[in-house]
């Protein structure tokens, strides 16, 4: 799922800096996750250009998670940021009845196309993003860093 | 304008003679000496992305309508009464027509405001302005800020949801441009599904992610504003996850 990058390291973050947002897996529900997300880039002090780009985002980024299988359980979204402008973004889908340690759980049927179509609008929207699934629990993230002012 | 086609004393008593006798082909005469105001003030508003025609035409069924209402009694001038009934019109053209899911006045008032802000304030700075410096210019708070760019995914205009061909238009040009920079990979699976789209979008969707310009630099190369590109673009990838047989379209 997606490119192999490893996941942003949350442990010690400055908690000032950091926002968690849990909603229902439902597409309907990504309005919350959108303004979260363009309220934490505002703290970062992104252009308006790379607020309306992670918007786009992280629509790619939880509708990946979703999988083909939306409607199931939460997404955890975390978000966090620094003074350099960097954010990050973490989802995790948490399965109704929580995460399960069930290694012989079917594998998610996602259309390779559906795949493809995100990771080519994330590779164009963020500096970097990735995805992983372990023990069930489906992860993805994403950074998006601030950019320089172009005169 | 044409008010200057016909001297002012003439246009008075004409405007005194239909509000006596309410005569049809007086009205006629007088909208016509007025029409180019009806125009004037549409062009202000063509980069919110409507079709100048349809401002035009609202703008023409204000002017009417301000004939209408004309006291010429009242000793205020026609051009000033008429600008003010065009205005709220197109205003209100804005606010009322060109959104799919109502959102309240305040955020579309907001969020046709901001597209001015974006526009005005990416020239003046030489790059995208931040939250913070629309929150600003517009004197809104960025929460508001924020709730109006989200409440402006159901703003549509008239050209956003056209599905008719585009060709002779620029975004066909550049979309095929954009076409040939693409991967192998990129042409071959995602191709088919763009050709659903109108011609516009498949030229921003290639611009953005295959040949990698910036919402900004679209804007520019298409001659729309950089907001317009925004929706642009969260629709049509909304589309075409649809026609990916992912999920709904998103809200």
């Amino acid at each position: 799922m997606m490119r192999s990058v490893p996941a942003p390291e949350f442990i010690g973050a400055n908690q000032y800096n950091r926002v968690e947002l849990s909603l229902p897996a439902d597409p309907q529900m990504l309005f919350l996750a959108r303004m979260t997300a363009a309220a934490v880039a505002t703290r970062a002090e992104l252009g308006y250009e790379q607020v309306e780009d992670l918007r786009l985002a992280i629509d790619e980024l939880c509708i990946a998670l979703l999988g083909s299988h939306p409607g199931a359980g939460q997404i955890a979204l975390l978000l966090q940021w620094d003074s350099e402008g960097t954010l990050d973004v973490v989802g995790t889908l948490v399965p109704d009845g929580g995460p399960s340690d069930d290694q012989n759980q079917p594998e998610r049927s996602d259309a390779p196309l559906s795949l493809e179509l995100s990771q080519r609008i994330l590779d164009a929207l963020v500096d970097d993003h990735g995805a992983d699934a372990i023990g069930g629990v489906h992860r993805a993230w994403l950074r998006m860093r601030r950019r320089e002012p172009s005169l | 304008m044409s008010t200057r086609a016909r001297p002012r004393e003439e246009l008075k008593e004409l405007f005194s003679e239909f509000a006596r006798s309410g005569d049809r082909e007086i009205r006629a005469q007088l909208v016509e000496a007025h029409i180019a105001l009806a125009h004037h003030l549409a062009r202000r508003f063509v980069y919110r992305g409507e079709p100048y025609d349809d401002l035009v035409q609202v703008g023409s069924l204000a002017l009417i309508k301000a004939v209408d209402r004309f006291d010429p009694d009242r000793g205020v001038e026609f051009t000033t009464f008429a600008s003010k009934t065009i205005l709220g019109e197109l205003k209100r053209h804005f606010r009322d027509k060109g959104w799919a899911i109502r959102a309240p006045r305040r955020l579309q008032e907001l969020y046709l405001q901001l597209n001015q802000s974006v526009a005005l304030l990416s020239q003046e700075l030489g790059r995208s302005p931040t939250i913070a410096e629309l929150a600003a210019d517009t004197g809104a708070p960025e929460e508001h800020v924020i709730e109006a760019l989200e409440a402006g995914r159901s703003y549509r205009s008239t050209s956003l949801e056209s599905s008719g061909p585009d060709e002779d238009g620029v975004g066909a040009r550049l979309g095929a441009e954009a076409r040939e920079m693409g991967s192998v990979e990129w042409r071959a699976t995602l191709e088919p599904h763009l050709q659903a789209l109108p011609q516009r979008e498949q030229a921003i969707l290639r611009l953005r992610f295959v040949a990698g310009l910036t919402q900004s630099e679209i804007a520019t190369e298409m001659g729309i504003s950089q907001m317009h590109v925004s929706r642009l673009l969260a629709h049509s990838l909304s589309t075409l996850r649809q026609r990916c047989g992912e999920v709904e379209e998103l809200p």
